[in-house]
């Protein structure tokens, strides 16, 4: 046997519980010594400094896989590998959490000790056979190109240019700002910049490429130009709509925009005189607006002005939030809110009476006398959201704006590495909010482009080129922009550097293609060979468990001392999405009770649509299973978040008592015979 | 929805002393403006569902400038003032104080009931109940007399010059209780502390606070004070009693009173000397299942001021004296207002108090206790109120009775 090839596993006995369960003469019973399997116990194998301990045994005892078996593995992020020692290749990793699936929460010892093992007899299955840990060098071009031509945009280029990063301002609009004046120093301090490429009025004709790799071809009027960038920063400003309150306002002189109240405020025009600031006209104003309308409440309130605030909601988030709220409050700006019936305003020659109900005392009507009726114009997307997000090949929100409300890349980040969104991209853009977002996006991209080169792990995704039909599809799934088509080769190319491993695209293609690197199909397959034997006299249930969801919420179950029950194991994938037909099969097959598989969210999903995708699988192999008299009870799909370890609990049992017993799998059967 | 020319003109609105001052003066802080009208605190209320008003409704009123609706309401007299609102609210704004100030700004013969004609009588003669000085030493010589029949040693001076412990007494105890003087005396004596009966300035109540008499109130606290400094004692103990304990400890925050003694509650007290091994018990005489009512005045109300309060000290000596005690739910801050509280007593909102009082008797009712444990004379009546209204077999009982009738003493 090549003796690279020996697995090694780590056993941390420090935790009374795991050296309990797992005791040398037990591992002798699971290991024999003539086998692959190296165990080492000791102290504590999940320290900060144990990868660097970890990595001197295996090279002293040429070990290619590790298996750490600890309560959990760190902060339940598990690593995929442990960087080698004096130049040996990494080493793969696979972990045997035993707190995650609640090992020792079982009252039983004989329980406890069962269920560790099996655990740790994955792990081990898992890592066999792992491809080794490679990497590779990339070069990366370190220009910046910012699309817009906002607040955003122009902070952006400063903080960029003041850091080092080349840019390229690819301006789609003239600057303009909307209810924040843009102000001209900043401009001319970016425009004069020596680092600084400038281009107005641009339609951007594509966008492709990878971080470190971007090509922007832009429409001119006399030929098509392309720009070369590392990073892209999305800072289109959303459109806004004239104001139209209706024919008598819309003439009167009385009525004046947000924008301009804010300027008449800070010149002092307004320092005595009453304000009536009316959001939420149509339904609710973008937050945006809420924000403008409270500081510049706050200031006029603090110059001796009396604004009263009208509004249906004001969203606090961002970056004053709160704060801004209560300090408009205390300096004095009355707010009512409304709800159903909007407020009625009467004109008159040099003021307007306003009618309102408030929403607490709703069995009386309220009314004043104001000197000026503010209101925000309303904003909406515009066509540029709509075009950016067909060529960056990411969702748009609800209302139609860019970067949607998942919460795994608001404020400034996507789906694609490289590729950022500030300022209007869903909203107008607040220049306090922008200049805490640009802090965010430079951190990002000291991160992302440290220098002219990207150290990436390569063979991320595998493809087998005789498979691919180039049909395009994990082209189309692929959340990531990871994925390209390679036209003389007839076949798809994978991205390392943009590459997220999510595993979506090896469950979608259509040809069995891809496979993913460090876990393929024969490693899964043999994991679930060995959770599916029984256990504890039962046919186990497989869960398969994402690792932003599913894998904490079961760490933080451990850690909390809720049981999770005993007939489910856990297969820990990256996404719910990699979970394919092919695996939920093969899992039924070798002999499991049944299938859940539980994935983050909807729009909580870091690969967008991956934990949708796992719903809708799961939902065609149920029909699947029914058509062919197998019953659909079997497998079941659940949404989690990681903070969810009761939901976590629930789920599970349910699915124990719910589930029909015995399996339906024959595989499971042929094993049995051969293991004594 | 009214018509237009009903509309409250919010411009027009000229003065705004109450809101004024509950923004301005940092001592009554309330903090309104932070209110987020998310009703938490009407949630919390006893008087939430019996009419219209709430804390909520009272708070957007004032500021939105409609007070003066707001200091004529009923609503700020059948208050109860026990501060669940405060004690819930996610923005820290101080309710209760808006209901105290807005009862200052109602003119004397506005204030409903008998709670400004008691603060009177409070102010003329030191007492609510208006006992004259020879009445009140006849009073505690009786009952002394009464318990040296089985405790011969026990003594007392009055006005002792130098005496340890100040004592301060519920005028409704000489007036309707007389007997549960003995009660307080055997503890004192059982402790073997150095204590004194003061002649005059002993009232340990203080409706003046109820009526909004804020003049009253300050005068009747720095009298007292005066009184204990002249006697030179080291300690004020004071009585069980939940708003006068407040209203001194608040109050003298509030005038910015500094006393040379410190004031200690009688719970705390015997709680202290429980622990130091003073007493000898025999729990066996207090047989019936009790449970506990904590006053929001010297519970929930304490701990919201930052002064010492009573509710855990009242369970160590429960636990001490009654073999079955048995908590009531929900208890200690969460606890709920005995129907009595914010001088509703003597307001005259009978049917408000016996309304939101429903909640208590299913409180006590749950316990299936026979005595509720009130370390308050006003919690006190209040449930023997509801006991008669809704004709309960449980009955209101004193700290100070079962641990009096605990107490063993040797016979000499």
């Amino acid at each position: 046997m090549d003796t690279k090839e020996r697995i090694g596993v780590f056993i941390e006995t420090g935790d009374p519980q795991v050296a309990e369960s797992l005791t040398q003469k037990e591992l002798d019973n699971i290991f024999p010594k003539n086998g692959d399997v190296s165990v080492f116990r000791g102290e504590s194998w999940t320290d900060a400094d144990a990868p660097a301990r970890i990595g001197r045994l295996c090279a002293t005892e040429q070990i290619g896989q590790a298996v750490v078996c600890g309560p959990s593995v760190g902060s339940g992020l598990i690593p995929e590998w442990i960087d080698g020692e004096n130049g040996q290749a990494a080493i793969a990793l696979s972990a045997a959490a035993i707190r995650e699936q609640c090992a020792w929460v079982e009252k039983d010892p004989a329980t406890r000790a069962a269920k560790a093992r099996r655990i740790v007899e994955m792990a081990v299955a898992r890592v066999r056979g792992a491809a080794p840990v490679e990497f590779s060098t990339v070069e990366a071009d370190r220009t910046v190109a910012v699309i817009g031509g906002n607040h955003a945009a122009f902070q952006m280029s400063a903080v960029l240019l003041d850091a080092g990063f080349p840019v390229t301002l690819l301006q789609t609009e003239a600057p303009a700002g909307c209810f924040y004046p843009l102000p001209s120093e900043l401009v001319q301090r970016v425009r004069s910049h020596p680092n600084l490429c400038h281009v107005e009025n641009v339609e951007i004709d594509s966008l492709q490429g990878l971080v470190g790799a971007f090509c922007i071809r832009v429409c001119g009027a006399k030929e098509n130009t392309v720009y070369p960038a590392g990073a892209m920063i999305v800072a289109v400003d959303a459109q806004t709509r004239p104001l139209e309150l209706g024919a008598e306002l819309d003439k009167s002189d009385l009525v004046i925009s947000l924008r301009e109240y804010g300027q008449s405020v800070v010149a002092g025009k307004l320092d005595r005189k009453s304000v009536c600031i009316w959001i939420d006209r149509d339904g609710l104003d973008r937050r945006c607006a809420g924000q403008a309308a409270l500081s510049f409440a706050l200031e006029h309130a603090r110059r001796g002005g009396h604004p009263v605030l009208l509004y249906r909601q004001i969203p606090v988030y961002g970056a004053q939030g709160q704060v801004l709220y209560d300090d408009a409050r205390t300096a004095g700006v009355t707010v009512i809110r409304y709800d159903e019936q909007n407020p009625r305003f009467e004109p008159s020659a040099d003021s307007l009476r306003v009618t309102i109900t408030d929403t607490i005392l709703t069995d009386r009507v309220l009314s004043l006398q104001t000197d000026l009726l503010v209101a925000p114009a309303p904003v909406t997307p515009s066509a540029t959201h709509a075009w950016l997000a067909t060529l960056l090949r990411q969702p748009l929100d609800l209302d139609g704006f860019l970067q949607p409300g998942n919460v795994r890349h608001r404020p400034v980040s996507s789906a694609r590495r490289g590729v950022y969104f500030i300022g209007g991209c869903h909203d107008q853009c607040d220049p306090a909010q922008a200049a805490l977002e640009v802090q965010a996006v430079l951190a990002g991209l000291k991160a992302e482009l440290p220098s002219g080169e990207i150290n990436v792990r390569s063979q991320k995704i595998v493809i087998d080129a005789d498979k691919c039909a180039a049909c395009l599809t994990c082209y189309r799934e692929c959340p990531h922009g990871a994925i390209r088509p390679n036209q003389a080769q007839h076949r798809m190319d994978f991205l390392d550097a943009a590459c997220w491993q999510c595993g979506i695209c090896t469950a979608v293609c259509p040809g069995r293609a891809l496979e993913y690197g460090g876990l393929s199909l024969s490693q899964m397959q043999a994991t679930l060979e060995v959770a599916a034997r029984e256990f504890m006299g039962h046919a186990p249930i497989i869960a398969f468990a994402c690792r932003q969801s599913a894998v904490l919420a079961a760490d933080a179950a451990g850690a909390a001392g809720i049981e999770l029950p005993t007939d489910v194991l856990f297969v820990d994938v990256p996404c719910a999405g990699m979970v394919s037909d092919q695996l939920i099969l093969d899992a039924l097959e070798q002999g499991s009770r049944g299938v859940i598989v539980i994935g983050c969210h909807h729009d909580n999903c870091r690969s967008l649509w991956g934990s949708d995708l796992a719903r809708k699988r799961l939902e065609r192999v149920a029909d699947a299973l029914e058509t062919i008299g197998a019953g659909s009870e079997r497998i079941r799909f659940h949404s989690l978040a990681a903070n969810e370890p009761r939901r976590l609990a629930n789920i599970l049992s349910r699915a124990v008592d719910e589930m029909p017993a015995g399996r339906i799998g024959e595989r499971g059967k042929e094993n049995e015979k051969n293991v004594s | 929805m009214l018509a237009e020319n009903q509309a409250i003109r919010l411009d027009e609105i000229e003065a705004t002393p109450l809101r004024d001052v509950l923004i301005n003066e940092s001592d009554w802080q309330a903090n309104l403006n932070y209110c987020q009208n998310c009703g938490k605190c009407l949630s919390v209320c006893p008087l939430h569902g019996y009419s219209e008003w709430d804390p909520r409704r009272a708070v957007r009123m004032v500021l939105l400038g409609m007070e003066k609706e707001v200091i004529d309401s009923d609503f700020i007299f059948q208050c109860t003032t026990c501060d669940r609102c405060t004690l819930v609210c996610p923005m820290g704004v101080r309710i209760g104080s808006l209901v105290t100030r807005a009862r200052s700004m109602r003119k004397r013969e506005d204030v409903p009931g008998g709670s400004q004609k008691t603060a009177d009588l409070h102010r003329t003669i030191g007492n609510n109940m208006q006992i004259p000085t020879d009445e009140w030493i006849e009073t505690i010589d009786w009952m002394k007399e009464e318990v040296q029949d089985d405790i011969p040693d026990l003594d007392f001076p009055i006005d002792k010059q130098g005496a340890d412990f100040f004592i301060t007494i519920n005028s409704k105890l000489p007036q309707y209780y007389p007997m549960e003087l003995q009660c307080i005396y055997k503890i004192f004596h059982a402790a073997g502390v150095s204590w004194t009966m003061p002649s005059i300035w002993w009232e340990g109540t203080n409706y003046a606070m109820f009526a909004g008499d804020l003049d009253t109130w300050e005068y009747t606290l720095r009298q007292q004070v005066k009184r204990v400094e002249e006697l030179g004692c080291k300690y004020m103990a004071y009585t069980e009693c939940g708003h006068g304990y407040y209203a001194t400890m608040a109050g003298y925050k509030k005038f910015g009173i500094k006393p040379k003694f410190e004031v200690i509650h009688k719970v705390n007290l015997y709680a202290k000397w429980l622990k130091e091994g003073r007493f000898k018990l025999d729990p066996s005489r207090n047989p019936q299942r009790v449970t506990l009512h904590d006053p929001c005045n010297a519970g929930r109300k304490a701990v919201l001021e930052g002064f010492a309060d009573i509710m855990e000290d009242s369970r160590y000596v429960l636990r001490h004296v009654c073999p079955d005690f048995v908590e009531m739910w929900p208890n200690r801050e969460n606890g709920y207002c005995c129907s009595g509280g914010g001088g509703a007593l003597i307001s005259g909102f009978a049917k408000a108090r016996f309304h939101y009082g429903e909640v208590k008797v299913d409180q006590i009712d749950r316990t299936e206790a026979q005595l509720v444990c009130t370390p308050c004379v006003n919690c006190f009546d209040a449930i023997d109120d509801l006991a008669k209204e809704y004709q309960r077999p449980w009955k209101a009982i004193h700290l100070w009775a079962l641990l009096a009738n605990a107490l063993v003493f040797e016979k000499s």
